[in-house]
């Protein structure tokens, strides 16, 4: 069967920010789907108002970013109780979190940040993203960081490591494609290595961003601000991987000097086009 | 290697201010230090956390300027970081610890509660707030009795200081002078629509909400009120304050 | 008014009578002030200038700004002398 044969998925979405709340109440974006982050929307007032009327336009995604499925020290109940209350109140079409730890010692760092990829830590994981699984009794997908070190103790590598999570507690993989380039160029490693290393039947959602480059004593260094547009490299990971994982749909992320909807709807129909474009090429080469 | 638990440890306390000796033993040198690969995420650590208290605390942020509120936000970071993931939420100690702050002006901490108030009120639980109506028929003997709850989005900041009138100057577009001579304020906060809104209470409507927050029934606040302001015409009052969404509808 | 329980009582009852109706004229004559609350807080992107200064103390260095430089010159009168400093 060739990829063009397949149910399309959806049109590629956007992620829901408050800048763009008056936006979305205005008129129904014309995006296949829309992105919240749980933590923005766990109280009630304007934020649950806008977020029940977007449910109603459009497919919705609840993508967590605080639960620090990484951490030694386990889930916060509390917080996992206010997150499965979110998702039970809007029945969104996937949930997702991160392949990172924030809490220490009770202490919130707002960071995504990074896990030595060792047994242990694939243990602690696993644990945790099962009693995620167990508590919203769905299968959630994780997400790929984007890294600005390495431990010297890591011995698997990460594809490798999330496709073990994947194997070990049924979880599907969100693959960020910036976050692949961003960790790659940051420590020297294989981009295109990545994205062939993942097992394709665990992929349900892929996401693009823009970076900036920074330069660190003559070292390049890119900080994954979501403030730009996607770049070329990435483009062409994105290509590689609608091929690979053709029923992921995609996710256009922007959260720094955040542009009018209209430019993040723009880049969401970019996605498209190339997804598109992307498929033809495989149908050639396979004919 | 050492259990992850300890890595954390060690990663956060180099994140809050503390040595980051321990984890940088731990990070791989590739062409930047170890140390310099840490201090992304510091940095990271602290601007982040720092917006959050200015998006929370926009008027404090003016009053003190971006420098000193920068300085001083990053010390409530190290002394006071996050509990919960929930950022709208972080901020809770920030107006206590502004009251020990070097040069704070005195008015500081009350204005920083007059701006948690808001942003307590935006974002509080949705809960059914109290119709009037339902009032109207209840049987005298069980009016002076009615206990009152406000909304879990309503607060009142009560100061020594006019806090609202220093918040109104330090509004967007506005850059007036404010006497601090024209005495305190107590302002009455809440959600209406959607926005968190506020307006100075006088005082004998100030006592009345304090009374009926405090778990005490509408005859006894009311009495309460007309004690504290004598010329206070309670029926229009208390009607205000019904018609206002700030009581609770169980 | 006094604080006859009586007079509190028949107080009460008008109150709520006129909060059945009338009140909508009573609420408008407040002086209301909206306050811009931002949402949103929580994100998953890294600031833009966490890379400057990996090598060095940030630019501000980890002392106090120890003076206010901003609206509070606005706020006159006697009492802006801070508590304790």
């Amino acid at each position: 069967m060739t990829a063009s044969l397949r149910e399309p998925p959806l049109a590629a979405g956007i992620g829901l920010r408050a800048a763009h709340h008056g936006a979305v109440m205005a008129s129904r974006p014309s995006v296949g789907w829309m992105e919240i982050h749980a933590e923005n929307y766990l109280g009630g007032g304007a934020p649950r108002r806008v977020l029940a009327q977007v449910r109603r336009d459009l497919p919705v995604s609840v993508h967590g970013v605080g639960l620090s499925l990484g951490g030694a020290e386990g889930l916060d109940q509390a917080h996992l109780d206010r997150v499965a209350g979110l998702v039970a109140a809007i029945e969104p079409m996937l949930v997702s979190e991160h392949l990172a730890w924030s809490v220490a010692g009770g202490v919130y760092h707002n960071d995504l940040l990074p896990l030595p990829y060792t047994e242990e830590s694939l243990g602690v994981v696993a644990g945790n993203v099962s009693r995620l699984q167990d508590r919203l009794r769905r299968r959630v997908l994780i997400e790929n960081p984007s890294t600005y070190l390495r431990f010297d103790h890591s011995p698997i590598p990460e594809p490798a490591f999330l496709a073990a999570l994947a194997q070990r507690t049924g979880c599907g993989i969100l693959l960020d494609l910036n976050n692949i380039y961003v960790s790659a160029v940051n420590h020297g490693l294989d981009a295109v290595g990545y994205v062939d290393a993942i097992p394709a039947d665990a992929v349900g959602e892929l996401h693009l961003a823009g970076h900036h480059v920074a330069h660190e004593d003559g070292v390049t260094i890119l900080i994954d601000d979501h403030g730009s547009s996607v770049c070329d490299a990435v483009w062409e990971l994105h290509a590689r991987a609608v091929r690979r994982f053709p029923d992921a749909p995609t996710l256009i992320e922007w959260d720094t000097a955040i542009p009018p909807l209209d430019r993040l709807v723009a880049e969401a129909k970019a996605a498209d086009a190339r997804r598109a474009r992307a498929l033809e090429h495989d149908d050639a080469a396979a004919a | 290697m050492p259990p992850l638990r300890e890595i954390q440890r060690d990663f956060s306390q180099a994140l809050l201010g503390g040595s980051d000796q321990a984890i940088a033993g731990r990070v791989l040198h590739d062409r930047l230090a170890p140390a310099q690969r840490i201090q992304i995420y510091r940095n990271h650590v602290r601007i982040t956390l720092g917006e959050a208290l200015a998006t929370t605390f926009p008027v404090v942020a003016r009053l003190v300027g971006g420098a000193y509120f920068a300085s001083a936000a990053r010390r409530f970071i190290e002394r006071e970081p996050p509990r919960s993931p929930v950022l709208a939420e972080y901020g809770a100690a920030f107006p206590d610890f502004l009251a020990g702050a070097p040069n704070a002006p005195a008015y500081l901490p009350d204005v920083a509660r007059l701006e948690w108030a808001l942003n307590l009120a935006y974002h509080a639980e949705d809960r059914p707030a109290l119709e009037p109506r339902q009032l109207a028929s209840l049987p005298p003997e069980a009016q002076a009795a009615l206990r009152l709850k406000p909304l879990p989005s309503t607060a009142i900041v009560s100061s020594a200081f006019p806090i609202l009138a220093i918040w109104q100057a330090n509004q967007p577009g506005r850059a007036d002078t404010v006497d601090l001579a024209q005495g305190g304020q107590t302002v009455l906060v809440w959600r209406e629509d959607g926005d968190a809104v506020c307006r100075a209470l006088g005082p004998g409507e100030a006592v009345l909400l304090q009374a009926l927050g405090a778990g005490r029934g509408l005859g006894e606040a009311a009495s309460a009120a007309v004690q504290a302001e004598p010329g206070l015409d309670l029926p229009p009052a208390i009607a205000a304050l019904l018609a206002t969404a700030v009581f609770s509808a169980s | 008014m006094s604080t006859n329980p009586l007079k509190i009582a028949s107080a009460v009852a008008v109150a709520l009578g006129l909060s059945a109706g009338v009140v909508a004229a009573q609420d408008a004559k407040q002086e209301k002030c909206y306050g811009i609350v931002k949402a949103g807080k929580n994100d998953c992107q890294t600031a833009s200038s966490s890379c400057a200064g990996t090598s060095k103390k940030d630019a501000q260095g980890d002392a106090w700004i120890y003076v206010p430089a901003g609206t509070c010159a606005k706020i006159v009168g006697a009492s802006t002398a801070p508590k304790k400093g």
